[in-house]
């Protein structure tokens, strides 16, 4: 009887709160007070197995691409929303799709999973297999040294029953899936050395000092990656892949939810397909994705930390022509600005959020012109669109780029189960 | 036309917090200060240079980083020592702080030999202590450490946290500054953040400098970035 009345809670709940715009973890976080077992009593049920994905970066994007080509081969699946990946996010994503008995009638899960949580949830509902993207420096208030992410994430991988594909070009992925090759069919997705020369820093893998060099049996490589175009090769078989973004981590996403893809689906697998269902998805909340906004393109490029803002700052074609800067309390130690190349951003016109004179010294330092400091982000959302120009660039951490998706009207906080 | 000489030691091995940000504070604002300025960088397994630095930096790294950079760095001790005897300061952040002490107490019950430059002795502890901090004498920025620190006799630390807004970091005693080493716990990176740090640590190797008024900018907008975190610390 518990099940049914978390549903009915939870979803009149979620129904209120989307109403408003937000608040889409607490319908979740009731549910699971009123039926802690919601996840098993949900998730436990599904036909062709429940997948995680995790890692420091790209966990959005690739869960996306994953989705996104199991689709097309005609599988319906389940998945939570970006950013939706703590347990409370996962149960507010299960109530959009469960029917008021709390079942569900999908073919399979795909669940992005927090680093640290991922275990949580692997205890209540273990993944029959776990597609690991990286390892990178993150969040270092809450997780202190990416060796406890690996710590984290080795402790899900003992929660996984039969699979592990990891970026085999991180020394971090690639040793932690190696110490579970006696247990899990174990795989790696390579990056060739060409397709790793077309970002000026690389993958940007956390240092690993324990690797011992042996490598995974492949999944796949990623040959090569230029702009919007990928190459990904799966049992030496090459075939092309347009990017919904251009950049290496794109590429690299997309070759490892190819590759995770063709695991899952076994002798179903088509590469054109995969290919075909890559290209069509639109870039994911702060990863390259344009807002259009009266009548100005506004580019959201999200410095969630400093892997995913280089990342975004080496896919950069040419220098932005207006650029905002925008950072608050969601990121309480900007430190590792220091050790960005900010390559490209030639100047900045506007900084804001409480951090705004943190990263004024950084560019001072560097000699890069900052604009107006204008610490609200109202006020300076308001200059930065009266600026002239129609393509504009907002640099923004992750609670930044979601207040200012509200403020534009894109409510979609949630989404992913079409 | 002076020359000012910076030794970045291990700058890909120990950059867990931007620490790029204090050789720049340090080249920038020596530069400013109208010194000619060579940076250079040696990484685990290169060798030293051959000619003296004015100014060695060690940042922080993970805990494998510190481990793999020490062996190194024993190998190197007898240079640095013979350096530091002729006029080389250093300035040593996080876990670097670690490595040019007298050592470091592991979880494991082992010990980590450090290079002996400062008085104090490190332990790790089971948690961190995180948080943004104001110290006494206006120094700002962010601890992120599960080190304890036991000093011997002297006063030689940098400053002790007046706010947070971690309690347990209240009464926090950071850091040793004796003149030759500078060491902390701070990030933000500490000498961007805190540039009279860096002009302390610049003055140490030229006593006389005057300060331009082209630092004024930089100087402005670091005292801002520290009165906001002093204004969230305080509530």
């Amino acid at each position: 009887m518990l099940t049914p009345l978390a549903v009915l809670v939870g979803k009149a709940l979620r129904f209120v709160l989307r109403l408003r715009g937000g608040g889409s973890a607490v319908p979740g976080r009731i549910a699971l007070l009123i039926q802690p077992k919601f996840l098993q009593k949900t998730l436990g049920r599904m036909a062709s197995g429940i997948y995680f994905v995790s890692g420091s970066n790209g966990k959005s994007t690739t869960t996306a691409m994953l989705v996104k080509v199991l689709r097309d081969h005609g599988l319906r699946v389940l998945t939570n929303p970006a950013g939706g990946n703590l347990p409370q996010g996962l149960a507010s994503a299960l109530l959009a799709d469960v029917d008021w008995l709390g079942k569900l009638s999908h073919d399979v899960a795909i669940l992005e999973v927090d680093e640290a949580y991922g275990k949580l949830i692997a205890a209540k509902v273990a993944p029959n297999g776990l597609l690991l993207t990286n390892i990178q420096l993150d969040q270092l208030n809450r997780f202190h040294s990416p060796e406890e992410v690996f710590d984290y994430l080795d402790e899900l991988a003992k929660l996984t029953t039969d699979l592990i594909v990891v970026n085999g070009s991180d020394a971090n992925t690639e040793r932690l899936a190696m110490g579970h090759s006696d247990r899990l069919k174990t795989l790696g997705v390579y990056i060739s050395p060409k397709a790793m020369k077309s970002a000026a820093h690389g993958i940007l893998a956390a240092p690993d000092f324990q690797n011992d060099g042996s490598n995974l049996d492949e999944a796949a490589t990623l040959v090569d990656a230029k702009g919007l175009k990928a190459t990904v090769s799966i049992a030496g078989k090459p075939f092309p892949v347009m990017l919904p973004s251009p950049g290496l981590h794109y590429a690299v996403d997309a070759a490892l939810a190819i590759a995770f893809a063709g695991q899952i689906l076994g002798p179903k697998f088509l590469p054109d397909v995969s290919a075909k269902a890559i290209s069509g998805l639109p870039a994911v909340y702060g990863r390259g994705e344009v807002i259009e906004y009266q009548g100005q393109k506004l580019e959201i490029i999200m410095m969630k930390n400093l892997p995913s803002l280089q990342a975004n700052l080496d896919a950069l074609v040419t220098s932005p022509k207006c650029v905002w800067i925008s950072v608050d309390e969601g990121t309480p130690d900007p430190s590792w600005i220091y050790d960005i190349d900010l390559g490209k951003i030639d100047h900045v016109d506007v900084i804001s959020g409480t951090k705004t004179y943190q990263w004024a010294t950084r560019l001072a330092y560097e000699d890069i012109g900052y604009g107006k400091l204008i610490e609200s982000e109202s006020a300076a959302l308001e200059y930065f669109l009266s600026l002239p120009g129609a393509e504009k660039t907002a640099i923004v951490n992750y609670e930044q780029m979601m207040w200012l998706r509200k403020k534009l009207g894109l409510l979609d906080l949630e989404g992913g189960n079409g | 036309m002076a020359e000012l000489s910076i030794l970045h030691l291990y700058p890909e091995t120990l950059k867990l917090n931007g620490e790029r940000g204090n050789t720049t504070a340090l080249k920038i604002r020596a530069e400013q200060f109208g010194l000619k300025v060579r940076v250079a960088q040696v990484e685990v397994g290169q060798d030293l240079p051959a000619k003296r630095p004015h100014i060695v930096v060690l940042g922080s790294g993970t805990l494998s980083a510190t481990l793999h950079a020490a062996t190194d760095l024993q190998s190197k001790g007898d240079q640095l020592h013979r350096w530091l005897v002729a006029g080389t300061k250093v300035l040593a952040v996080g876990s670097g702080f670690d490595l040019i002490s007298q050592g470091l107490n592991l979880a494991n019950g082992g010990f980590l030999q450090g290079l002996g430059l400062t008085n104090t002795t490190h332990s790790i502890e089971p948690t961190y202590l995180v948080g943004e901090v104001e110290l006494t004498n206006g120094i700002a920025g962010f601890i992120n450490s599960n080190r304890s620190i036991s000093r011997g006799s002297g006063a030689f630390q940098v400053g002790v946290v007046q706010a947070s807004d971690s309690k347990e970091l209240i009464g926090y005693i950071d850091g040793y500054s004796d003149g030759r080493v500078l060491a902390s716990n701070v990030q933000g990176p500490l000498l961007p953040m805190n540039p009279k740090l860096a002009d302390l640590l610049l003055s140490w190797v030229y006593p006389k400098l005057t300060k331009p008024t082209s630092l004024r900018t930089i100087d402005c907008l670091a005292s801002k970035a520290r009165k906001a975190i002093s204004v969230r610390v305080r509530g």
